[in-house]
């Protein structure tokens, strides 16, 4: 099916529907899931699936979502290290090393 | 012959009636009907009607047919609704009144029809003793909250309803990767929370606006999601961290792999040590009382990292 020539820009903007997309195209509900289907027609919870939120305690936390806009942001250089990426292994280890080790 | 003048006949019909017990030999009727006849009543008991020979069968037809014209109905009905007409009440599908009493005191109540409560019907409150409203604000008594309560948290510091617009600005800037690359995983942990518990204020007083004012009746949506968007760029710059922390950890392992120094199968938990310096398996034979405090005396130099970078602004 093709729609009409006047719809096929704007439909493009509308949000992809079962309709549309292929035939295995799963559209969801943005959650996971929680357990299994069973034989039988039932679900078995699965709590290893189960979301966990751990909020810490954060009383005396004094840090805000916010900075204020007179401190300046800088740059970070990782020209001294082998790659010159934060993902350097080596320099990582380096401060492992330095900070000790066996942390 | 009778006092009553019949009337002519208009028309005779001669009828030839073909019965089965022709064929046994009896000879076949000839009837001689006339189309008009005269009503029951009038008709005399002597024998008026021309006679003729008729089968039984025949004759019972006849009759009946004669009997079920109109002309006959209208003056007397047939047998079978005599009994109709014996009945004194009028027919009609409604109970009577007296089939409805079966002592239900709400029989007849609804509260679709206003019909209001019945005559003997009594309700457990009287409307005399019906709690009065209190529209004296001064005279209501205080409701008890909680102020410690979590739910608090879902409102800004001063514990109004919603914040104008003014206060919706103050914000400052969002989190850069790069000073946050400086904190550690609690830091960045109670960071993560502290956004959410911003993004469920602003949601908040959304809301309040939505549901005090109805749909953009109320100034402060510009700037709750110019505020939520420097939020969301805080967990973004996060994650971005954390990612790029769990990379760094693997390539750090990769490398650790082919370093001398690195033992990975190391269990910490059991007092073993992941970290052996060359220079203090070198000199093992010191005792481990040293190699202890050497490693305490590397622990209380402190990073060249962390003394390049100035300190935190923690706002």
């Amino acid at each position: 099916m093709q729609p009409t020539p006047v719809l096929q820009r704007a439909i493009r903007r509308l949000a992809l529907t079962t309709k549309q997309g292929p035939h295995n195209y799963y559209k969801g509900n943005r959650t996971g899931a929680m357990g299994q289907h069973t034989k039988y027609g039932g679900y078995k919870i699965d709590y290893r699936k189960v979301r966990t939120y751990v909020c810490p305690d954060l009383t005396g936390f004094n840090l805000t979502p916010f900075v204020a806009k007179r401190i300046e942001a800088r740059r970070d250089t990782f020209a001294h290290t082998e790659s010159g990426s934060p993902l350097d292994g080596k320099e990582y280890l380096r401060k492992w090393k330095e900070d000790g080790g066996n942390i | 012959m009778s006092d009553f003048q019949y009337p002519a006949p208009e028309r005779t019909d001669v009828v030839h009636v073909e019965h089965p017990c022709t064929a046994t030999g009896v000879p076949a009727l000839h009837l001689e009907v006339s189309n008009w006849l005269p009503p029951l009543s009038l008709r005399p008991h002597s024998s008026a009607m021309p006679p003729c020979k008729m089968h039984c069968t025949s004759a019972s037809l006849l009759r009946s047919t004669i009997l079920s014209s109109s002309i006959y109905a209208s003056t007397l009905p047939p047998a079978f609704l005599l009994p109709a007409f014996a009945q004194t009440a009028p027919f009609s599908s409604t109970p009577t009144h007296q089939a409805r009493k079966d002592h239900n005191r709400n029989r007849g109540v609804s509260a679709l029809r206003h019909t209001g409560i019945g005559k003997h019907q009594r309700l457990s409150v009287r409307v005399s003793a019906l709690p009065q409203p209190v529209l004296d604000p001064a005279r209501r008594s205080a409701v008890q909250v909680d102020p410690d309560h979590g739910l608090w948290g879902f409102f800004s510091k001063e514990r109004t309803l919603i914040s104008t617009p003014e206060e919706m600005n103050g914000y400052g800037r969002s989190w850069t990767i790069q000073e946050l690359r400086g904190k550690d995983w609690d830091d960045l942990h109670k960071l993560w929370w502290t956004c959410v518990k911003e993004q469920n204020r602003i949601a908040t007083g959304e809301l309040e606006r939505k549901r005090l004012a109805g749909e953009d009746g109320m100034y402060g949506d510009y700037e709750a999601s110019e505020r939520s968007k420097e939020v969301k760029q805080t967990m973004s710059a996060t994650r971005f961290v954390l990612t790029e922390r769990w990379y760094a950890y693997e390539n750090a392992r990769v490398e650790g792999m082919e370093d001398e120094e690195v033992d990975l199968y190391a269990d910490p938990e059991r007092g073993e040590r992941a970290y052996l310096p060359k220079d203090e398996t070198e000199d093992t034979f010191l005792g481990s009382a040293e190699g202890n405090e050497r490693v305490d005396r590397t622990r209380r130099i402190p990073p060249p990292d962390e003394s390049r970078r100035p300190s935190e602004a923690r706002v």
